[in-house]
């Protein structure tokens, strides 16, 4: 299964007829359909516009912005909470990111999905894409967008 | 980067689309005052730009006003007779500050 996180959204794409039935047996985590690929059900219902001030799918928009999804929340701050299955602040996270670094540039992650938002280090990761491996229970990321953790 | 447009409305500066306020939304028209309109975004930027269909409808209307008040006093006059209807210059009093009034609104 490829997996895509763009600051927070994740999506996934199949690449064998049981890749959606083997993530969600493995991680227990539901995925829906969203347009070629899958993604979570709270993901796949937000809309392409924020308003500040309204709401944007459980949380309070911080400013106006019109794009995909993973625009609207970057330029909100948000991220998707995989265990809550809901929007979450950036700042919030706090959750310290099990990420094994590979000598290609990539990282391994074998306890769960890599969460957006979650410490590495000093480091926070926004984006990543790569794929998950259920033989040995790995999620190998090819590549990865961190920031500096601001505390 | 997306682009989308809203019906909107727009009163005192604030524009509002579904009722809800949209703060920061950059009026590039007239009808600050009160107007509906569209607000499109694009990205991180939300512009408002009045529609104005009602104020058409209320120019056409105070036109119809005068073209009749004028056929009712100055033509008559001109087949031959003085201008005989008495609300003759205060009818085209009210039109001009209708129209003053129209103007105003939509500044």
């Amino acid at each position: 299964m490829k997996i895509f996180c763009e600051h927070g959204f994740y999506s996934f794409e199949a690449e064998s007829l049981d890749d959606k039935t083997l993530f969600e047996l493995n991680t227990g985590l539901t995925l829906v359909g969203y347009g070629e690929r899958l993604t979570f059900a709270p993901l796949a219902a937000l809309p392409e516009v924020s308003v500040q001030g309204q709401p944007y799918g459980n949380l309070t928009a911080k400013v106006n912005f019109c794009g995909t999804p993973a625009e609207v929340m970057r330029a909100n701050g948000f991220v998707f909470d995989i265990s809550a299955q809901a929007l979450a602040d950036k700042t919030q996270m706090r959750q310290a990111q099990a990420l094994y670094p590979q000598l290609n540039g990539g990282y391994i992650a074998t306890e769960a999905l890599p969460q957006a938002g979650g410490r590495y280090g000093q480091k926070v990761l926004l984006s990543f894409n790569g794929v998950s491996r259920f033989v040995n229970k790995q999620f190998i990321l090819r590549g990865a967008e961190f920031e500096n953790a601001s505390i | 980067m997306k682009t989308q447009v809203f019906n909107a409305v727009c009163e005192n500066g604030q524009v509002t689309v579904n009722g809800a306020p949209v703060p920061g939304a950059v009026v590039l028209s007239a009808g600050a005052a009160k107007s509906q309109g569209v607000a499109v975004f694009s990205g991180p930027n939300v512009f408002y730009i009045a529609v104005p269909m009602d104020t058409l409808d209320s120019l056409i209307d105070l036109v119809g006003q005068l073209a009749d008040a004028v056929k009712n006093g100055v033509l008559a006059s001109n087949g031959g007779g003085a201008i005989t209807a008495p609300t003759f210059a205060t009818g085209l009093e009210q039109v001009k500050q209708n129209l003053q009034t129209l103007k105003g609104a939509k500044q």
